[in-house]
C-alpha cells in the first residue's frame, strides 16, 4: 500500500509532465509567414468579458483593414521592398488577473512570435505583464487600461492609446466649472479605476486652487445595495454626482439614486461610456434620461478616413453600431501596421522605434504619437473626450447633445421638470 | 445627527433587513432538515432572477410579473429536488462518511458549475426587467416600488411558510425529521421523499428571493453572492437552525450594515456585517439562537 | 485508501517499501528538474503556477482532508503571506526571503489563532467561520487602498534578479517536493496517526489520551503557514499581488484539485492541481464551458468514484498486478 503511495507519487509527475510537452508541442509550431499581432484582454470572469469581446472584434476588424484596405505590411510601401506580407490575430485571455496576463504575455511572445500586443482593459494586469514587454521589447499598447503606474513607470516597450485619469478629471471638473457648479460628490468603487480617479480629481482641484468642494466615498465592488452612501449624499444635496462604477455598479447606482430621490434632481455624470451600450436603455428605461456621461466618440466628432471605413465595416460585419472598445482596439492594430511599415520591419525593437518617432493615422483625426514625455505622458495619446446628455427615453448616443467642450457643444444641460 | 435622516436610515435598513430574510430562511430550513449547508443557495437565487426575466421578457410581458413569479418559484424548486435526487440522496443511503464534507464540496462545486454555466448561456451581462411598482414614500424615505414587493412578498411567503411548517401534516413530518431522523424513520415517514422536498422548498425559498429582486439588484452570473453572503451572515448570527433567529438575524443586519454606514464610514459596510458575525462566533458560537452545537 | 486500523497505524512502515518510494520520488524530483529545459518559458510559467497549486493543495489536504478541519480560508492565508512579505518588503526595506519567512510566521500565528477559535465548533460552522474570515480579509485588503493599492494591485520586488520563469521553477518545485515530502514524514509520524484519529472520531481520539486542542491548533498553524509562504514566493515571482486572487473562486479551485486528484492521499492534490491547471491554460479558447466541465467532473467523481483520480490509479495498478 505504502509503496503504491510512492508510485503513485511518480505517475503524477509522469503525467503532469507529458501533459505539459503536449502543451508545448501543440502550440509550438507557427506558420513564420504571417506577421502575428496579439491581443490580451479579458475574455472570462472575473475579469470584464464584454470590454474583451468588444475588443477583440475591433482587433479582428482591424486585422481585415490591414489585409485588404492596406493591401498587408511592406510590399512597396513607403519604399520598403519586403514582401507583401499579411497580418494574422493571436487572441489570449487575461482574466483580468496578474498571474493570467503575464501568462498570456509570455504564450503571445514566445509560442505566437506576436511582434506586438495590445488590448489591455484592467490595469492591474497590464500593469503585472508590462515588466515582459521590457524583457522581450515587445510593444505592448494600452487599449482601454487607464491607470496612471502604466506609462508613468516609462517602460520602455509600453505605451498607451486611452485617456487617463487627469484627462477625465480635467474632462469633468471643466464642466463643473463651466456650469458654475462647486460642491461635487464622488461614488467610486474600489478598483484602480474608481480610486485613480478620485485621488486625480483631488489633485487637480488642489493644483489649480478651484473652488470645488469634493465628497468622495469609495464602496466595495461586490456590494449591491448602495443606499447608505447615496443617502448620505442626498442630506449632503450636492450640485452633481460623479458615478465612478463600472458594469453592474454602474447602473445599480442610478437606479437606486433614482429610487431614492436623489437623481435626476441632482445631476449625475457617468464616468465612462457604458450609456452607449445596447443594455442601457433595456436595464433602465425610463430611469436613465438625464444622465450626462463621458464619452470618447460622439458621430459630431470627425472620424478620420481609417474610423469612417471601421465603423462602415463593423455594422456589416456584426450588425451593430461600433462603439469606443471596438474602434480603439481597431486603431492599435492598425497603428501597429504602420509602426511596421515605417519601420520596414517585422523587428519588435525597430517597430518600438518607430512608434516613439512616427504619427500614426488611427480612427480619430489628428494622428497619433507617442513621444518619450515627461511622467504620465510617457508614451501616452489619448483620444478626445465629450460629456454627452440623455434627454429621452431610448435616444440613442449619436442623437444626445454634446454639452462639454464648448468647442463642441451642442446643447446645454437639461434639468428635469 | 439630523433626526429626519437617522429614521431613513434606519428604515432603508429594516426594508433591506426584510429581504434578507428571504435569503437567510431557506438556508436555515435546508439545515434543520438534513443537517447540511448548501453553499449554492446564492446560484438557485441567481437562477431564480434569470428565469423570471426570461418570462416577463420572452413571454408573460412586464404587466404579468406577478404571474411569472410562482412559476419562477416552482422551476427553481423542481431544479433543487432534481440535483437533491442525483448528488444528495446518497449522503443519506449510508456508505458515505463524513457528510458534512461530501454536502460541502458537492454544493461548492454547483456553485462554480452554476456561475458558468451562466455566462455560456446567457452571456457576462446584466439583465434587468423593469420595476414592478412605482416608488412609495414612507415617512420621509422614498422607496423603489420593487422593493416594497419584495418586502412585502417575503413577508407573504414567510408567514405560509410558517404556516404550513406549524399547521399542516407535512410540516409534522418536516419538523420531525428536524428533530430525529430515526424517529420519524421509525414512525414511517418516508425520509428520501421529505428530504427531496425539504431541499426543494428550501431552494424555491431562495429563487424567489431572486424573482423578487431581479429588478432590484440586476440579474447577472454572480448575482447570488450577494444572498450567498448575507444569508451566512445572517444564519451564523441567529443561529443555525433557528427560523426566528433568521429573521431577528436579517433585521438586524440590515440596521447594523445601515446605521454603521452613516455612523462611522459608508467605504466599509460590507466589513460590519462579517464584523458582527466574527464577534459572535468568538463570543457566542450557537449564534443568537442557535441549538445547542456539539462539539466534533 | 490509507488504512486506518488502529494496530496497523502503530506498527512500523515496510523497510523495502518504503526505499523504492525514495528511490521513485528522487528519479521523479530529478526528472521533474531538467524539464524546464526541454520547454519554453511559456509552459514553464504554467508549470511554475501549477506547483504553487501543488503546495496550496497540499496543505489544505492536510487540513480538511486528514484532519477534518474543513477550513475554506486557505487561499485567503495565501494572499495574505503575499501582503505581508511584500508590504514588509516595501515598507521596511527587509531583504525578500526575510519577507517570505514573515509572511509564513504571520499566516502561521493566524492560523493557530483560528485553530484556537474555532476549536469547539463542527465542521459547518467551522467552513462559515472560515469563509467569513477569508471574505473579510479580501474585502478589507481592498478597501484599504492606500496600503494595499487595492484592485489596482500592489508592485512587489522580484525574489530573483532573473525575468525568466526557469529558476522560479526550480523554487517552486523545491518548495513543492519539501511541502509535500515533510507531510509525508508528518503523517508517518505517530502524530499522523493522532490527527487520523481526530478526523475519524474527535471524542475517542480524546478518550485514547490524544490532545485534541493541541494537535488541531498546531495543523491549523502549520499548514496556514505553509500556504502564507508559499503565498509570498508567489507574489515575489509575479510581481503584481491583487485581491482577485483571494475570491472564493479561488478556494473552490483549489478543492476541485485536491477532490479530483484523491482526498486524504499525498499524489492526491500534486495530481489535481497539476492536471487542473495545466488543462485549464490549454482549454483557455475555450472559455467558461471548461469551468463547467471541471465542475462536472469533481461531481461526477464526488458521486461514483469519491477517492478520486489517485484512487482509481490504485484500481487499475491493483488489477494489472493482479493480472500479471
Amino acid at each position: 500500500m505504502k509503496a503504491a503511495m510512492g508510485r503513485g507519487g511518480v505517475a503524477a509527475l509522469t503525467v503532469a509532465m507529458a501533459l505539459a510537452l503536449g502543451v508545448a508541442t501543440s502550440v509550438g509550431w507557427a506558420a513564420p509567414a504571417p506577421v502575428t499581432l496579439g491581443v490580451l484582454t479579458p475574455l472570462s470572469p472575473p475579469g470584464d468579458t464584454s470590454a474583451g469581446q468588444l475588443i477583440v472584434r475591433g482587433a479582428e476588424l482591424g486585422v481585415q483593414y490591414i489585409n485588404t484596405a492596406m493591401g498587408g505590411l511592406f510590399g512597396g510601401k513607403n519604399g520598403c521592398t519586403l514582401p507583401a506580407t499579411p497580418v494574422r490575430l493571436a487572441v489570449e485571455d487575461s482574466s483580468g488577473v496578474p498571474e493570467r496576463a503575464v501568462a498570456g504575455f509570455r504564450r503571445l511572445v514566445t509560442e505566437d512570435h506576436a511582434v506586438g500586443v495590445f488590448g489591455a482593459f484592467h490595469s492591474s494586469a497590464m500593469l503585472a505583464a508590462a515588466p515582459l514587454a521590457d524583457e522581450f521589447m515587445v510593444p505592448y499598447i494600452s487599449t482601454q487600461a487607464s491607470a496612471a503606474d502604466i506609462t508613468r513607470k516609462h517602460f520602455a516597450a509600453v505605451f498607451r492609446t486611452h485617456p487617463i485619469d487627469p484627462d477625465r478629471a480635467a474632462t469633468w471638473l471643466g464642466f463643473i466649472q463651466a456650469q458654475g457648479w462647486h460642491r461635487v460628490a464622488m461614488l467610486a468603487e474600489n478598483t484602480d479605476y474608481g480610486i485613480g480617479l478620485v485621488e486625480a480629481t483631488k489633485a487637480l482641484i488642489a493644483q489649480k486652487k478651484m473652488n470645488v468642494a469634493l465628497d468622495a466615498v469609495i464602496f466595495d465592488r461586490t456590494s449591491s445595495d448602495l443606499t447608505p452612501q447615496l443617502l448620505k449624499f442626498k442630506a449632503a444635496r450636492p450640485d452633481l454626482l460623479i458615478n465612478v462604477g463600472v458594469g453592474t455598479p454602474a447602473y445599480l447606482i442610478i437606479k437606486q439614486a433614482h429610487d431614492i430621490g436623489l437623481f435626476p434632481q441632482t445631476p449625475m455624470l457617468g464616468s465612462y461610456d457604458f450609456p452607449v451600450r445596447a443594455e442601457y436603455w433595456k436595464n433602465l428605461g425610463p430611469t436613465g434620461v438625464y444622465l450626462t456621461f463621458i464619452s470618447y466618440y460622439h458621430p459630431r466628432m470627425a472620424l478620420s478616413p481609417l474610423g469612417k471605413w471601421a465603423a462602415v465595416e463593423y455594422a456589416k460585419r456584426y450588425h451593430d453600431t461600433a462603439i469606443y472598445s471596438n474602434l480603439n482596439a481597431f486603431g492599435d492594430a492598425v497603428i501597429l501596421a504602420e509602426a511596421m511599415s515605417q519601420a520596414c520591419s517585422r523587428d519588435p525593437r525597430k517597430v518600438i522605434a518607430a512608434l516613439e518617432r512616427g504619427r500614426f493615422d488611427t480612427w480619430i483625426g489628428g494622428g497619433a504619437t507617442f513621444p518619450r514625455a515627461d511622467g504620465v505622458l510617457w508614451h501616452q495619446w489619448s483620444p478626445p473626450l465629450v460629456i454627452l446628455q440623455y434627454t429621452q427615453a431610448e435616444q440613442t448616443y449619436d442623437q444626445a447633445p454634446i454639452l462639454y467642450p464648448p468647442s463642441m457643444k451642442t446643447g446645454t444641460y437639461q434639468a428635469p421638470r | 445627527m439630523d433626526p429626519t435622516l437617522l429614521t431613513q436610515y434606519v428604515l432603508a435598513g429594516l426594508v433591506i433587513g426584510g429581504i434578507y430574510c428571504l435569503m437567510a430562511v431557506g438556508i436555515t430550513f435546508i439545515y434543520s432538515v438534513m443537517k447540511m449547508i448548501n453553499w449554492a443557495m446564492g446560484e438557485f437565487y441567481m437562477i431564480g432572477g434569470y428565469v423570471q426575466y426570461v418570462l416577463i421578457t420572452a413571454w408573460l410581458g412586464p404587466q404579468r410579473w406577478a404571474l411569472a413569479l410562482p412559476l419562477a418559484v416552482l422551476t427553481v424548486a423542481a431544479l433543487g429536488m432534481l440535483v437533491q435526487r442525483l448528488l444528495l440522496q446518497p449522503m443519506f443511503a449510508g456508505q458515505l462518511e463524513r457528510l458534512d464534507e461530501y454536502a460541502t464540496i458537492v454544493t461548492i462545486s454547483l456553485t462554480v458549475l452554476f456561475r458558468n454555466l451562466a455566462v455560456v448561456l446567457f452571456g457576462p451581462y446584466q439583465f434587468s426587467p423593469r420595476d414592478y411598482a412605482p416608488p412609495v414614500q414612507l415617512g420621509p424615505l422614498p422607496i423603489n416600488g420593487s422593493r416594497v414587493v419584495a418586502f412585502l412578498g417575503a413577508a407573504v411567503l414567510l408567514g405560509l411558510f410558517a404556516l404550513v411548517v406549524r399547521r399542516t401534516w407535512l410540516g409534522l413530518a418536516l419538523r420531525s425529521v428536524a428533530q430525529n431522523r430515526l424517529g420519524a424513520l421509525a414512525a414511517g415517514i418516508n425520509l428520501s421523499r421529505i428530504d427531496m422536498l425539504a431541499f426543494g422548498i428550501g431552494v424555491g425559498l431562495a429563487g424567489a428571493a431572486g424573482a423578487l429582486l431581479a429588478p432590484v439588484f440586476l440579474v447577472y452570473p454572480e448575482s447570488g453572492a450577494l444572498s450567498t453572503v448575507k444569508g451566512f451572515e445572517i444564519i451564523v448570527i441567529g443561529g443555525l437552525g433557528s427560523l426566528p433567529g433568521s429573521i431577528v438575524g436579517g433585521f438586524l443586519l440590515g440596521l447594523v450594515e445601515s446605521l454603521g454606514s452613516v455612523l462611522i464610514s459608508p467605504s466599509f459596510r460590507d466589513v460590519y456585517g462579517f464584523g458582527l458575525l466574527l464577534l459572535l462566533l468568538a463570543l457566542r458560537p450557537t449564534g443568537l439562537w442557535g441549538e445547542q452545537a456539539r462539539e466534533a | 485508501m490509507i488504512p486506518l486500523g488502529w494496530a496497523r497505524a502503530l506498527g512500523p512502515g515496510m523497510p523495502g517499501a518504503s526505499t523504492v518510494r525514495a528511490a521513485g520520488a528522487a528519479a521523479g524530483l530529478a526528472a521533474a528538474a531538467l524539464l524546464p529545459f526541454a520547454l519554453g518559458s511559456y509552459p514553464v510559467h504554467v508549470l511554475t503556477v501549477a506547483l504553487y497549486y501543488v503546495i496550496l493543495a497540499s496543505s489544505w489536504n492536510l487540513l480538511a482532508g486528514y484532519t477534518g478541519l474543513f477550513s475554506l480560508a486557505h487561499h485567503a492565508l495565501a494572499g495574505l503571506g503575499g501582503y505581508t512579505s511584500a508590504l514588509l518588503v516595501l515598507r521596511a526595506g527587509i531583504p525578500v526571503p526575510l519577507g517570505i519567512a514573515c509572511g509564513g510566521i504571520l499566516t502561521y500565528a493566524t492560523g493557530y489563532a483560528m485553530g484556537a477559535l474555532t476549536l469547539r465548533m463542527r465542521t459547518l460552522y467551522l467552513a462559515l467561520a472560515t469563509w467569513a474570515f477569508a471574505e473579510s480579509t479580501r474585502v478589507v485588503i481592498s478597501m484599504e487602498y492606500g496600503l494595499t493599492r487595492g484592485d489596482l494591485g500592489l508592485a512587489v520586488p522580484k525574489l530573483l534578479a532573473a525575468t525568466s520563469p526557469r529558476p522560479y521553477y526550480e523554487v517552486f518545485l523545491a518548495a513543492a517536493a519539501a511541502t509535500v515530502a515533510g507531510l509525508a514524514i508528518l503523517l508517518r509520524s505517530r502524530i499522523g496517526y493522532r490527527l487520523r484519529a481526530i478526523r475519524d472520531d474527535e471524542g475517542v481520539a480524546r478518550a485514547v489520551g490524544v490532545n485534541t486542542v493541541r494537535w488541531k491548533r498546531f495543523v491549523f498553524a502549520l499548514s496556514s503557514g505553509i500556504a502564507g509562504a508559499a503565498g509570498a514566493i508567489y507574489g515575489h515571482y509575479i510581481g503584481l499581488l491583487s485581491p482577485v486572487g483571494m475570491k472564493f473562486d479561488e478556494m473552490a479551485l483549489v478543492i476541485i484539485m485536491v477532490v479530483l486528484g484523491g482526498q486524504r492521499t499525498l499524489a492526491g492534490p500534486v495530481l489535481g492541481a497539476a492536471v487542473v491547471e495545466v488543462a485549464s491554460e490549454a482549454l483557455r479558447a475555450y472559455g467558461q464551458i471548461r469551468m463547467v466541465v471541471f465542475a462536472l467532473t469533481v461531481l461526477a467523481v464526488m458521486r461514483i468514484y469519491p477517492s478520486g483520480l489517485m484512487g482509481i490509479a490504485r484500481a487499475m495498478a491493483r488489477r494489472w498486478l493482479a493480472a500479471a
